[in-house]
């Protein structure tokens, strides 16, 4: 018995099929099974073709692997210094709570890192901006928050150099900035709880 | 591009490749992965459950556990399945943290039989993806617009905008999915 070729299969799914391609379907459960197959196919690859990956978060995901992957180590363009913190010691020793904000130069770049309010769960939102001595509007790139152990905390940093991490937990942090091939890095980010305050 | 520069972009670098390539520093064939698999990622997030919002915070959380567990990747050309797996299991993680009284409900992800398919699916999908992919551009094009698109377009947008004749809209579909079925027979015994 010859078998529907696909494209006779693919007319019979879109209602095209001729009488006699529509005949052997009813007669030869290979061909039904190769028709559940291709319309399988096709619902597939609607359903993956509506999703995408967009250049922002394949420039995270970059700065992901270089931040944590093999190859070559990339040293830092700067080292931002803490300069201003709205934290008085002893209590900055327990690091930023709610409201508390940090500032750190770089180079020819200031840093603020703000702590936003606590929510139900034991975590914060982390709200930066990146400025530069020459006003520039063109900032970008993406800014991470890397704990010693476990998940780095990636987001995109807009043109006014303002970016947001939500759900931070209390802990040490290393944050490091990547704007096209430079990089600035922030160590000792110590993110406290307001339970501690 | 150099000669002597491997061009990781290439759609028809085989998964096992990639991921050799990826443990070796290469940035372009990670950046290649999450083109190649970045939308299967979400697709099955969508599926566990998550919005769209959710699904891109997935996609960057199954990188993280990739990236951290590469090397132990026992079988690199089941690299769509295990980053399927990987996608379930945070999509779950993350409905958990957000919305747990979401996994109660009786229609829920969890509880859909076809999980168990889930890894075979993943399989499956990848490999129509990358067949997809290996069509010649016309071919791509026109089977996105009369097969894929929701609702698809007519022969005669097609043939104007192609600048072909409606009629031979149907013969070279044919010869398109034709192709495209040869392609996922040839990728299925490589990948076997």
């Amino acid at each position: 018995m010859n078998h529907l070729t696909e494209p006779h299969i693919i007319d019979l799914i879109e209602g095209e099929g001729s009488s006699e391609a529509e005949a052997h379907l009813a007669e030869c459960s290979e061909c039904r099974s190769e028709k559940r197959l291709w319309i399988g196919r096709f619902e597939a690859l609607r359903e993956m073709s509506r999703e995408s990956v967009d250049e922002s978060e394949l420039h995270r995901l970059k700065v992901l692997y270089r931040q944590l992957g093999p190859g070559e180590e990339r040293f830092p363009r700067w080292t931002a210094r803490l300069v201003r913190s709205s934290t008085a010691a002893p209590a900055a020793a327990r690091g930023l709570a709610s409201g508390e904000i940090a500032e750190y130069t770089a180079g020819p770049y200031t840093l603020m890192l703000r702590v936003g309010a606590q929510g139900s769960r034991p975590t914060v939102s982390v709200i930066g901006q990146i400025a530069s001595e020459k006003q520039d509007r063109n900032i970008g790139g993406t800014f991470a928050l890397t704990p010693p152990n476990g998940r780095v905390r990636l987001s995109d940093v807009d043109q006014f150099g303002e970016f947001n991490l939500p759900e931070v937990a209390p802990g040490s942090y290393r944050g490091t900035w990547w704007f096209g091939d430079q990089i600035m890095v922030v160590h000792d980010v110590e993110i406290g709880s307001d339970d501690e305050s | 591009m150099s000669r002597h520069q491997h061009d990781w972009t290439a759609d028809r670098e085989k998964d096992q490749e990639l991921v050799k390539a990826c443990r070796k520093g290469h940035e372009e064939a990670w950046v290649t992965v999450w083109r190649r698999y970045g939308p299967l990622v979400k697709s099955v997030a969508r599926r566990t459950g998550c919005d769209s919002e959710e699904a891109r915070d997935v996609l960057q959380r199954v990188a993280l556990v990739a990236l951290q567990k590469l090397d132990g990747l026992r079988d690199p050309k089941k690299l769509a399945s295990w980053l399927a797996g990987i996608a379930r299991y945070q999509s779950l993680e993350m409905i958990r943290e957000r919305r747990p009284a979401a996994l109660l409900q009786e229609d829920s992800a969890v509880s859909d039989p076809r999980y168990d398919d889930e890894m075979v699916r993943a399989e499956d999908l990848a490999r129509l993806r990358r067949a997809f992919a290996q069509l010649e551009e016309r071919c791509q094009r026109l089977l996105h617009r009369l097969m894929l698109k929701q609702p698809p377009d007519s022969y005669q947008d097609v043939a104007r905008d192609e600048n072909l004749s409606a009629t031979s809209i149907g013969p070279i579909r044919h010869r398109c999915v034709k192709r495209l079925g040869k392609l996922i027979v040839k990728l299925s015994r490589s990948d076997s």
